[in-house]
């Protein structure tokens, strides 16, 4: 259904592609050049910028005699204005050997010398575009032009407030580090290096958004990362030819697999550990400028259930809480399905002291069960919606109206049953465990719940197995999103089910192809040295 | 492909919505069945089934724990109901309740003694075949109506029937009663030979109210209640089935003749049939442990010979009621024990030509009884309570 | 060529899965060789191992035409006009099955919830099946290790926790039939359901270790006999005498298990297992049905067929019996009969001409 639904639209979107004539490639804007007169170009820089109140622009002299005389233009706010004065205005000011050239020099002279012999920042680039001038500005960069010269320099001044590195609000750990990615994109790839100080770990740089011009990373490990997956990213995110990329989620949709489908198949996380340990799983890492959130692919759905802290912390309570994780999800997908169906249809299922204390409980209440739970559940989502969005003391005070309307006077009423709002409750702590999962959970609560109250436990069979087959028919990046669980890879179940100790993980998981998938030595376990044979790695 | 798509929608759409009726019954429609009592009514020749149920009633449960509501009124209610089969009778019940009777949580289900007498074949049918009813359910026999014992307190259960339950649970601690389920009767029923038995209960007065007590056992014979078996009797065919798990055995002292109890730990029995010169004969095995309970008689029990006195004494009386046993099966010519099951299985082919005329084998085949009984321990007290 | 209808390629771990979940599909839910009662477990053991050699014979025919799918070598063996007969009657055995399977599943369902129509179940059934077939032989055999799984660790806590009801003595006395009876009976345990893998003709073609076939299929009949086989003992032993009379003896004998009152009710589980291995089995047999009939029609894809052959199956199930009586009838009597001709005779013929003639794929590309 999904995919004809796909198809669909794919057919439609060309066709409309070509009745506009728009070819999908973004048609290049045509290159105008600097023209070598300052004031010329001057003038036309600001009309391009529209007058921009916030343009910089100084007009100076490069030499004593004031021959050749020069601008710099930057963005107020963008530009780290003590680099600005000490590595563009000092020195083409103050430079006392500036002087001393030759006035017949030629302007191409000079410009070499000021670039090699003056400026002392780091980063410069040269162009006769005033295209690329005018985005230079606008990233934060200083354009530095001289009378004459038909090219501009692009001197890397960037440097704006930024956040500092702070603990992310998602994912919290108890153990293991506390920093998160920041909405400037070099901090955050400078963070990843930091975690993987290996010449493999290839940067790739792209501008996306005709309007925004958002910088795009891809970050991968050369010699681990599948090849054709890297490939296969370029060209998703190259495809992506939109007028906005404000935050990662812009390019998630447009990079997904399956677009109809509620689950999310492009990994996220905002913390430089978590993205490290996936790059080196042979995962590549989308990194968007402007967003602490990171992309990763191919995710595949077990991840939803592993978090950073198993693998800081001793596998054996690891181990258990993962599986308390897969069983938290199921109950908070199925327990209100659950409930529904054997207080409607199988009455026989439940243990005969339990059905006389929920008999007594429903007698009198006014609503069938199923009511009662979409009831409940549209005001738990609304209570979590709301206390989201409220400022947090208003929060606070959100939340305690909710618990003393629904939990108390609610069941006092006789308007709810006691039982419905103890599953809700259970089923929406038990939603919070997974919470990469939290929008999939609440969406497949309610279709869980249709379908019991229509045919009870045979409904929630044949809903499980419809989900079955859905996940096991959506792709990311190429891989089966279920595996390792379906197509079954045996040995990639040691870090689903189980975590199983470090020493054991020697091989990197079989699920995302790779070129490289030993880890380490086979056989690191601790004590067991005489045995340890170099040779001895298992795998390929 | 478009049409495809709209024609699921539909399907869809309308199977959802139709089926909102289909099998659905909240909670508090429906009347859960604690206990099933199953009487006949003869008027001449018409034969009518009577049913009578006892049902939960939720609400009362809940006031329980707050406020009282009503004072006295009890917690069950119990109906009575006539109809041609049992289904009829029970969905007669529709016209005397507010809700449709509920069988899944059941607990029991009692026959009177009229209605067991014309036979428990055709009664127990639509428990096994309805879908609604389990195997697990106790069966028991009363003496009376059963309608009479269902209006009865039993135990310390708010809901009768419940206590009902846990009395047939509880009557393995004195392994006076044969504690039987639907499908082990069932079971049972479906053989040739054996002549399963249940507990029976009976009516007592306690405190001036009814109350029901569990009394022994009766026992089937080709589906039809053939008789009772009383207290004794009962532990013998339970010895026989190395079914006690617990339970007191009172032994007389050899000085004085007061008694001494012992509590019967574990038994296990062995049933090997032999077969020689057409003639069937069958040794019954016990092995008993017990510990001592109590003495009122002050004899000492220091030296293993004294010991071994009182476990001899013990063999014999639990030899005394595996022969009462015996003794009222062959009477009524009813294989309770599933001799004939056991020979069945060790000699297949000899068995076909006896199958025919076991009632008439049975009481007379050969039957040996060893019962190897022992007493571990003494309890706390290695010595009477009596000055040297 | 089939390819051109079916891209997917399954490993040999999952088609051994698929295989065990098929077999245990609906066997569970209606034991065969009922009539044998306390030896049904034996005549079931007789008649795995009389599947297993129907199997292994299966296997070297597909061998034989690697790639291919009967549809295409039926006409090489028979003839052109022959082959497209016989072709059509394997499809129609499918098609039947399936509708069998459909009712079946159905069945127990409605005679656990009375009141609801029957096509309720069968349309839902059949839509999950339906969409997994048209997602292609990898989404079904996907689900296949998961399934087998689940079925597995079901049966596990379901036997430990009947193990204290089982009465040894239920199983006495040992082979209490003639020879004959035996014999009659484990035949139709082999015809249903260890011969019915017949239709995985259809799907060998697209397993990707062809040297493994062998091994990874005769593994999968005997995964799948084993659990029926542990479930027959079970309840044999838990129901002794009763085994016999129930409709249902599995999902009954699930019924008692009872521990402490506490782990008690546990039905809810074996229905599921029911349910999943049908879905497995269902879908299998429907995708054997639109594919091949696709390649008969030389149709380039599958897909349009979907829709009118899922239809037909439900309207068939629903027509198949008027009650339960005919359905048992059928099962125990006219259906080892009935499937003789598809799961022993055709292959066996199409075997043995093709070794006899030499007939292989080079024969068919030179077509």
């Amino acid at each position: 259904m999904l995919q004809f639904l796909r198809r669909k639209i794919q057919f439609l979107g060309r066709k409309i592609r070509h009745s506009k004539g728009v070819s999908p490639e973004h048609a290049k804007e045509k290159v105008s050049p600097f023209s070598g007169n300052l004031s010329r170009d001057l003038e036309e820089v600001k009309s391009v910028l529209g007058f921009s109140k916030d343009l910089i622009i100084k007009e100076f002299f490069i030499e004593a005699r004031q021959k050749i005389k020069a601008a710099i233009l930057m963005i107020d706010g963008m530009i780290d204005k003590k680099d600005v004065d000490e590595q563009i205005l000092r020195p083409l000011i103050l430079n006392p050997c500036l002087s001393k050239i030759d006035e017949r020099a030629d302007s191409q002279d000079l410009a070499a010398y000021i670039e090699y012999n003056v400026l002392t920042a780091a980063d410069i680039k040269k162009t006769p575009s005033m295209e690329a001038a005018v985005d230079g500005i606008l990233s934060g960069d200083t354009v530095l032009l001289l009378d004459g010269f038909p090219k501009a320099f692009i001197i890397s001044t960037r440097g704006w407030e930024t956040r500092s590195i702070s603990e992310p609000e998602t994912d919290p750990v108890v153990r293991g580090p506390r920093e998160g990615f920041v909405e400037t994109l070099r901090i955050n790839t400078a963070m990843l290096r930091r975690k993987i100080k290996d010449s493999n770990l290839t940067i790739e740089q792209m501008r996306l958004g005709r309007k925004t011009k958002t910088d795009i990373c891809i970050a991968y490990l050369k010699n681990v990362a599948n090849p054709e997956l890297v490939n296969e990213v370029k060209n998703r995110l190259q495809r992506v030819d939109v007028d906005s990329v404000l935050e990662s989620g812009y390019l998630e949709e447009y990079i997904e697999d399956s677009p109809f489908s509620i689950f999310p198949t492009v990994g996220i996380s905002e913390k430089p550990d978590v993205i490290a340990a996936k790059v080196l799983e042979g995962r590549v890492a989308v990194m968007t400028d402007g967003t602490p959130i990171v992309l990763t692919v191919p995710l595949l759905f077990v991840e939803a259930f592993q978090s950073a802290d198993d693998y800081y912390s001793r596998p054996y309570y690891s181990s258990l809480v993962r599986l308390l994780r897969f069983g938290a999800f199921l109950v908070s997908i199925l327990l209100p399905a659950i409930y529904i169906s054997v207080t409607t249809f199988h009455q026989e299922l439940i243990p005969t002291a339990l059905l006389y204390t929920m008999a007594a409980a429903r007698e009198g209440t006014p609503f069938p069960a199923f009511i009662e739970a979409m009831m409940m559940g549209a005001v738990f989502e609304i209570l979590r919606e709301a206390s989201v969005r409220m400022p947090r003391p208003t929060g606070q005070a959100v939340s305690i109206v909710g618990a003393l309307v629904i939990g108390q006077s609610a069941v006092t009423a006789g308007l709810i049953g006691a039982p419905m709002v103890i599953i809700v409750a259970v089923t929406a702590i038990a939603s919070f465990v997974t919470p990469n999962l939290l929008d999939v959970g609440t969406l497949l609560r309610a279709y869980f719940s249709v379908l019991s109250a229509a045919m009870g436990l045979f409904g929630i069979m044949i809903g499980l197995i419809g989900l079955l087959i859905h996940l096991v028919t959506i792709r990311s990046f190429g891989v089966p999103f279920l595996s390792p669980i379906a197509p079954m890879i045996f040995r990639d179940l040691k870090d689903v089910i189980l975590r199983v100790p470090m020493w054991l993980m020697a091989a990197r998981p079989r699920s995302i192809e790779m070129r490289d998938s030993v880890r380490q030595e086979f056989l690191l376990m601790p004590g067991e040295d005489d045995e340890k044979e170099p040779d001895k790695k298992r795998d390929a | 492909m478009k049409k495809n798509l709209i024609l699921l929608c539909i399907i869809l759409a309308v199977l959802l919505n139709s089926s909102g009726c289909w099998n659905q019954r909240e909670l508090n429609t429906i009347a859960i069945a604690a206990g099933i009592g199953i009487d006949v009514e003869k008027s001449g020749t018409h034969k009518k089934i009577k049913l009578t149920a006892q049902i939960v009633r939720p609400a009362r449960l809940s006031a329980s724990s707050g406020e009282q509501k009503g004072g006295s009124s009890s917690q069950v209610l119990v109906l009575d109901s006539t109809g041609d089969t049992v289904f009829d009778a029970v969905r007669n019940f529709t016209m005397l309740s507010s809700r449709k009777l509920f069988f899944p949580h059941n607990q029991v289900i009692v026959i009177g003694e009229e209605a067991a007498r014309d036979g428990v074949r055709p009664l127990l049918d639509f428990f096994v075949r309805d879908h609604e009813n389990r195997g697990r359910v106790w069966l028991l026999v009363c003496r009376g109506k059963a309608g009479d014992i269902l209006r009865a307190k039993a135990g310390q259960e708010e809901i009768p029937a419940l206590g009902i339950a846990q009395l047939e649970e509880a009557g393995a601690a004195a392994s006076r009663t044969r504690p039987m389920r639907l499908h082990e009767f069932v079971n049972n029923l479906l053989s040739k030979t054996t002549s399963p038995a249940v507990s029976n209960i009976e009516l007592v007065k306690q405190e001036d109210k009814k109350a029901v007590k569990l009394s022994g056992s009766a026992f089937f014979k080709d589906g039809k209640l053939a008789g009772f078996l009383d207290e004794t009797e009962s532990r013998g065919l339970l010895w026989v089935e190395g079914k006690v798990k617990s339970g007191i055995i009172a032994v007389s002292s050899p000085d004085s003749g007061e008694k001494l109890s012992l509590e019967i730990i574990r038994a296990t029995s062995k049933v090997i049939p032999h077969l020689k010169d057409g003639s069937v004969s069958v040794d019954v095995v016990i092995k008993e442990e017990g510990n001592l309970g109590d003495e009122m008689c002050g004899y000492d029990i220091t030296s293993p010979v004294k010991l071994s006195i009182i476990e001899k004494r013990q063999s014999e009386v639990i030899k005394k009621e595996v022969e009462a046993a015996i003794k009222k099966a062959r009477e009524c010519k009813a294989d309770i024990f599933g001799f004939g099951e056991a020979v069945q299985k060790k000699y297949p082919v000899e068995w076909k030509s006896m199958e025919r005329d076991w009632q008439e084998i049975f009481p007379e085949i050969e039957i040996k009884v060893a019962i190897q009984a022992k007493i571990r321990r003494v309890g706390m007290t290695v010595k009477p309570l009596e000055p040297e | 060529m089939v390819t051109v209808l079916e891209k997917g390629r399954i490993s040999s771990l999952h088609l051994t899965a698929t295989i065990a979940v098929f077999i245990i599909g609906t066997s569970v839910l209606l034991p065969p060789a009922r009539d044998a009662k306390q030896s049904e477990w034996l005549a079931v053991s007789a008649g795995m191992i009389m599947g297993l050699l129907y199997n292994a014979m299966y296997v070297m025919l597909a061998v034989q035409f690697p790639g291919r799918i009967p549809i295409e070598y039926n006409d090489i063996i028979f003839g052109r006009y022959l082959g497209k007969a016989i072709s059509a009657l394997q499809l129609w055995f499918a098609f039947h099955l399936g509708s069998l399977v459909l009712r079946n599943i159905s069945e127990f369902f409605v005679s656990i919830m009375p009141e609801t129509p029957i096509i309720a179940f069968a349309v839902l059934m059949m839509l999950v099946c339906a969409s997994a077939a048209r997602n292609g032989i990898e989404t079904i055999a996907d689900c296949g290790p998961l399934i087998m799984l689940i079925c597995f660790l079901t049966l596990f806590f379901d036997i430990s926790l009947g193990m204290k009801d089982i009465k040894v003595s239920n199983y006495l006395p040992l082979l209490n039939m003639s020879l004959n009876k035996f014999f009659r009976e484990s035949y139709g345990a082999a015809s249903f359901p260890f011969a019915e893998t017949v239709i995985f003709l259809m799907i060998f073609p697209f397993v990707k270790k062809r040297e493994e076939l062998m091994t990874s299929t005769l593994k999968g009949v005997f995964l799948g006999g084993a659990f029926l086989i542990l479930e027959i003992i079970r309840n044999i032993g838990v129901l002794g005498q009763i085994e016999d009379i129930y409709t249902y003896p599995t999902f009954e004998a699930v019924r008692l298990i009872d521990v402490a009152n506490i782990v008690t009710r546990l039905e809810i589980a074996i229905s599921g297992v029911f349910i999943l291995t049908a879905f497995m089995k269902l879908s299998a047999l429907f995708y054997v049905t639109v594919l091949g009939s696709a390649h008969l029609l030389k149709m380039r894809s599958y897909l349009p067929l979907v829709l009118p052959v899922g239809s037909m199956m439900i309207l068939l199930s629903l027509i198949n019996f008027d009650n339960v009586v005919e359905n048992i009838e059928f099962a125990a009597r006219i259906y080892p009969v009935y499937s003789f001709p598809f799961e022993l005779l055709i292959p066996m013929i199409s075997l043995l001409v093709a070794k006899f003639r030499r007939l292989s794929i080079n024969k068919l590309s030179s077509e």
